[in-house]
């Protein structure tokens, strides 16, 4: 850090070059620097004897900026802490780290399906009864679920990838694309067929992306794939609730192993529109009293 | 007046609130995805303390002093919530709303969000980069608030070299890798004939680039076929994102662009032009707009957020903070065709 805090030194002197510290202060002043800064503080600046926080050395340069210094110049000004380094690459290893972490504490866990909790929050108790007769509906198995996800991700016997014809089509009955309100809840049906000649052990679908955003869907980012022997049918159930903006989205799950390795080329894609017709999603109005 | 689900539910609807400080919608962001991972408070910052171990070894517990650059410390419950809610380390509101009154001041407020933070969440929940992404163009359009009127402080219609319009708009596309293809290049021109008649010609209409309340932009989301939000591409892919926006206000649009808000670098962002023209389009009149994209090679989840702007900078929309947007996923190297479906039987 004190590397930086040097070479954010160096170049606030070399901006300067031979402007007198009053002639740079003015400067600064003339070209909207907010706050109060004198020659005296300044120097004590470039002698590194006193500090300034990120936002001060931002508004340095922008104030410099604003006077007709190129970006390039000041941008050593600029703190570390608005430059971002890329995350380490997404590894089989990488996500089995993160979502084994998650599903230790799994009956903790809102990702998963703990509707109660997420109803009562989000929608109030009236629908909560409505979301467990979907589930009754569907006949789905939360436990059951809860557990096999567990299971699989927390299995650390190495997979053996079996040898021979692995595929998989989906059913035409599978519901997988729904047309629903923003925030409504939903539930999607995979029904998967086991086309090849080896059986499904111990299987998961993994969300490609991330598992919410304003404008994507909330999902399980891992759902167990019961064990289906070739020839046979399972069926998954996606529960999820719909992105916050009126637009289409896609989530798309891929078939991996226990150990977050896959399994099988392509993916399970589903959409969920939240566009209602004819209704503007429109740009939020200046607030009252500052137009 | 509350309706009877209200009343039943014993408190009144809230009101959407109007943020207007861009990191509110990072922060949200951030909240968003660590709700995701657990209704416990204690458990999620667990989660995320594990993920700033990973990403950075050498941090302790305890805050950074204040004046100092922030660095990777642990965090707790008390940090974590007063960040996401935009109460800590607050930054000052936009300079736009400096002098004018806002009835409520929590509208103003916004936390500083340090990089490292962004990393973590992104990691400890899963986000496959969308935050790391996010960061970067907040951070900019943050950079943009911080003066009169939300401007951009680079990549102007001024910025544009009369006679070199195809060049200056190709670059962030051609700098990210490999030859543009045809139908890229096809309306990368097209465009460059749009934008040269506004350099040449100044537009005469300045004294109205002001924002107004009267004044609004709607979308039906029509074009969301071809381009859904969360769309599976292979990293170094082309595509056109396409929107149709509505003039839904009473201020016909003149002179109008469409700002790329805070492009990273090229491997590790959707690369387009800095700018593109948005036709005049009088009051109940739509308008096309198609902007050439490029995926960077590197997996993860990406998303570019466009502007309406006037030739100086100046935003149109101050208080919407993100503008048209799309998200798209370049899917991990280990994965065979992850953009192919299932067949189906």
């Amino acid at each position: 850090m004190s590397d930086r805090m040097d070479r954010a030194r160096d170049a606030l002197r070399r901006v300067r070059g031979d402007l007198s510290l009053q002639a740079f202060v003015d400067l600064l002043h003339e070209h909207g620097y907010p706050g109060k800064l004198s020659r005296q503080r300044l120097g004590r600046i470039e002698q590194g004897t006193a500090r300034l926080t990120p936002a001060t050395w931002n508004a340095i340069a922008d104030a410099l900026v604003r006077a007709g210094y190129a970006t390039e110049e000041v941008v050593e000004l600029r703190p570390d802490e608005f430059i971002i380094e890329p995350l380490p690459p997404v590894t089989p290893q990488v996500r089995r780290q993160q979502w084994t972490r998650v599903v230790n504490q799994i009956s903790r866990t809102r990702w998963w399906l703990n509707p109660t909790a997420l109803l009562d929050r989000v929608v109030g108790r009236g629908w909560r009864h409505n979301y467990g007769k979907l589930f009754d509906e569907h006949g789905i198995n939360r436990e059951k679920y809860r557990e096999q996800t567990k299971q699989r991700l927390l299995d650390t016997t190495e997979v053996t990838v079996p040898q021979g014809n692995d595929a998989i089509q989906v059913d035409s009955t599978s519901i997988l694309d729904v047309h629903v309100d923003k925030v409504a809840l939903f539930v999607l049906t995979a029904r998967l067929h086991n086309a090849g000649d080896v059986p499904w052990r111990n299987r998961l679908l993994y969300r490609l992306g991330p598992p919410v955003s304003s404008s994507l869907p909330f999902t399980p980012a891992v759902l167990p794939v019961p064990d289906t022997p070739p020839g046979g049918e399972c069926e998954v159930f996606i529960p999820g609730r719909a992105q916050w903006f009126p637009n289409l989205a896609t989530v798309s799950y891929v078939m991996v192993f226990g150990d977050c390795t896959p399994c099988l080329p392509g993916r399970l894609r589903c959409s969920v529109d939240t566009r209602a017709t004819g209704e503007f999603d429109r740009t939020l109005p200046l607030p009252p009293k500052i137009d | 007046m509350p309706s009877a689900r209200d009343l039943l539910r014993g408190r009144p609807r809230k009101e959407l609130p109007l943020h207007l400080v861009v990191n509110r919608e990072l922060t949200a962001a951030m909240r968003q995805l660590r709700v995701a991972a657990g209704d416990d408070t204690a458990h999620t910052i667990e989660l995320l303390n594990m993920a700033i171990t990973d990403l950075y070894p050498q941090a302790r517990p305890g805050r950074t002093e204040y004046g100092r650059t922030s660095e990777p410390h642990l965090v707790d419950k008390r940090y974590v919530l007063a960040l996401e809610r935009g109460h800590h380390s607050q930054l000052p509101p936009p300079r736009w709303l400096a002098n004018r009154a806002v009835g409520d001041k929590t509208l103003t407020y916004g936390s500083r969000v340090p990089a490292w933070l962004a990393r973590a969440y992104d990691h400890a929940f899963g986000a496959d980069g969308y935050l790391v992404d996010m960061f970067v163009w907040a951070t900019a359009a943050l950079a943009d608030h911080d003066h009169d009127l939300p401007r951009l402080t680079r990549n102007l219609p001024e910025h544009i070299p009369v006679g070199q319009e195809y060049e200056y708009l190709a670059e962030p596309l051609v700098s990210a890798g490999d030859e543009l293809e045809p139908h890229i290049h096809a309306l990368l021109l097209e465009e460059a004939e749009r934008v040269r008649p506004r350099l040449t010609t100044p537009p005469v209409e300045a004294r109205d680039w002001e924002p107004s309340a009267e004044d609004a932009s709607g979308n039906l989301g029509e074009a969301e076929e071809e381009m859904p939000e969360g769309i599976v591409l292979a990293g170094g892919s082309q595509f056109v994102a396409h929107w149709v926006i509505h003039n839904i206000g009473r201020v016909p649009w003149r002179d109008r662009w469409l700002f790329r808000v805070g492009q990273g670098p090229a491997e590790a962002s959707l690369a387009s032009p800095h700018l593109i023209t948005i036709p005049d389009t009088d009051p109940g009149g739509s308008a096309e707009l198609r902007l050439p994209i490029r995926a960077p090679r590197r997996p993860g989840t990406y998303r570019a957020c466009v502007k309406m702007g006037w030739p100086n900078g100046v935003y149109c929309f101050p208080s919407t903070l993100l503008g048209l947007i799309v998200t798209v996923i370049v899917p991990p190297d280990d994965l065979t065709s992850p953009a192919v479906d299932w067949p189906v039987r």
